[in-house]
């Protein structure tokens, strides 16, 4: 009876413990986040080839792209410009193997379950390649199918890239500045940026607290334990974000703040910075003109 | 003798819930005067300091800067506004509450682009005090990347780079290492020399004796109750230890007994 009851003991232990580390892991992924964007500021911060280049022209080039790639109707073309987006992320000094995993691993994943019916001949009729038995109905995949999920993936995978390519090269802070471009007003631009400052440090606050409750406290007891402490926790931090948030306009208001920010626009642009436009605007030109070849 | 630039006569204020934060103060503080506010925690250091600085108002009492009274009323006009922020500069307590920009050096202008001074001035300026304050390595940072003393560093060279009259300061080396605080010490003795007049809360009675040549006690009644000449005062160890600003050092033989 006494074994019984121990051992029932251990399982709930091993249960809570496992509850505790949920939290403490999700936490630490949270910790990992910012390592990621720490280390993403330091390849903006490298010495590449993209690195050097105005933001404006650079954020323009690369809509001007991602138009190119939405345009673009053939696997060869939007292959190529895959090459053409790991050579930049080559020059740039982008480590092949952290980009590539930014860029390869979720994003397509999730789009391949989206695609997935497109290969079907219930949805793209075509020639059959494959025929597959499920249950008792037979469904064939098609060859016309299989090109159409394949064209949509591979603009996915260069659509991300360009973008995951254009936020490693580009200092956050820089870019939400390039925003600027689009007329948006300055106290929108202002807001987002202190939004981005202030996630890290709460972030950091919370982590923070996390560590002194289980400094403190060790294995949550139980449950309602736990959602008492996350409870109060979460009142705690909005109270502080609360105070922060007052603190923080009486210091801008300090340094002359009267409710429209002013800004300084600081960019300098060089050769190098239009041939990236001309360059772009080739190859949307291009795309363009291969489309209406093959009409 | 001139004038005073920062005159308050009665002044008492309360934080919303009525929970008294000032009581009856009177104070008067002359140019190039190093004023140090010295008390307990929760005395109401903080609070005075908020009330220079005419982000919080009184509710009783008279404030004046520069001859001028100031109530909401005055400041809400953008003019007099500008003017006075110009003339006074505030470093909070918590860096991170003054440095909300996404860099170092965007923290660092903003206050002379709200305050409309020319962009050639303004990056000159920049220069300086970057160098002074050996902080130009890190001007293309984030805050979130800067270590505390980093931090307040980044948080004085902002108000700084206005070149204000009055620099008022909460608690500039809590915290701090010593090589920190003795660049703040250094930073702050300069200003002064420049004319500057300079006002601190501090618990560091360390460095009162160093960056200050007149202190206001406060206690635990909200108001002052002891003002007078820094050496005087710094002396007078009963006093502060009745303040829970100085406590007695008490430390164990460890052979006492054998």
């Amino acid at each position: 009876m006494d074994s019984i009851k121990k051992e029932k003991n251990q399982e709930r232990c091993l249960s809570l413990r496992r509850a505790n580390t949920f939290l403490g892991k999700t936490l630490l992924d949270i910790v990992k986040m910012l390592q990621a964007s720490v280390s993403s500021e330091a390849t903006a911060a490298k010495a590449g080839v993209l690195q050097r280049c105005d933001p404006r022209f650079k954020l323009i080039s690369c809509l001007i792209m991602l138009v190119a790639v939405v345009l673009t109707r053939e696997i060869i073309v939007l292959l190529a410009f895959y090459s053409i987006i790991l050579l930049a992320a080559i020059v740039s000094k982008v480590k092949l193997g952290f980009f590539l995993k930014r860029t390869l691993l979720f994003i397509p994943l999730f789009s391949l379950f989206i695609v997935l019916p497109a290969i079907f001949e219930a949805v793209t009729p075509g020639d059959i390649v494959v025929r597959l038995n499920f249950f008792t109905k037979e469904i064939g995949i098609t060859r016309q199918g299989l090109l159409s999920a394949a064209i949509l993936l591979t603009r996915i995978i260069d659509c991300v890239s360009l973008s995951v390519l254009l936020m490693l090269t580009t200092r956050h802070n820089v870019l939400l500045k390039t925003l600027r471009i689009f007329k948006l007003p300055s106290v929108f631009v202002m807001t987002l940026g202190m939004a981005h400052r202030y996630i890290y440090l709460l972030l950091e606050m919370v982590y923070n607290s996390f560590t002194a409750i289980k400094s403190r406290v060790g294995i949550v007891k139980s449950a309602r334990t736990g959602r008492r402490i996350i409870g109060l926790h979460m009142g705690h931090l909005w109270l502080k974000s609360y105070k922060m948030q007052n603190q923080v306009y009486d210091a801008m208001v300090s340094r002359g703040y009267t409710g429209e920010p002013k800004t300084l626009d600081d960019f300098k642009s060089h050769p190098r910075d239009f041939f990236l436009l001309v360059f772009s605007i080739i190859i949307l030109a291009g795309v363009i003109c291969l489309n209406q070849f093959l009409n | 003798m001139s004038e005073p630039i920062f005159k308050l006569t009665n002044i008492n204020y309360s934080y919303p819930g009525n929970f008294p934060a000032l009581k009856d103060i009177n104070l008067e503080i002359f140019k190039q005067e190093k004023v140090a506010l010295i008390g307990a925690n929760g005395t109401g250091k903080s609070t005075l300091l908020t009330l220079l600085d005419a982000l919080i108002f009184a509710q009783s009492g008279e404030f004046s800067a520069f001859g001028k009274t100031i109530t909401e009323k005055a400041l809400d006009k953008a003019v007099n506004q500008l003017e006075f922020r110009k003339r006074v500069g505030f470093v909070f307590q918590n860096p991170d509450v003054q440095l909300f920009c996404q860099t170092v050096k965007e923290d660092i202008l903003f206050g002379p682009l709200q305050l409309g001074i020319e962009k050639k001035i303004m990056l000159e300026r920049f220069e300086t005090i970057a160098e002074k304050l050996r902080i130009k390595h890190l001007i293309d940072r984030s805050p979130n990347r800067l270590s505390i003393g980093e931090k307040k560093k980044v948080a004085i060279a902002s108000v700084l780079i206005i070149e204000p009259e009055v620099l008022i300061l909460d608690e500039p080396t809590a915290g701090l290492d010593p090589q920190t605080t003795r660049d703040i010490i250094d930073a702050l003795e300069r200003e002064n020399q420049a004319g500057k007049t300079i006002i601190m809360a501090t618990h560091d009675l360390h460095i009162v004796e160093e960056i200050a040549d007149l202190v206001h006690v406060f206690g635990g009644e909200k108001s002052i109750i002891r003002s007078g000449d820094v050496a005087e005062i710094m002396k007078d160890h009963d006093f502060l230890q009745k303040n829970n600003l100085m406590h007695v050092h008490v430390h164990r033989h460890i052979h006492k007994d054998n």
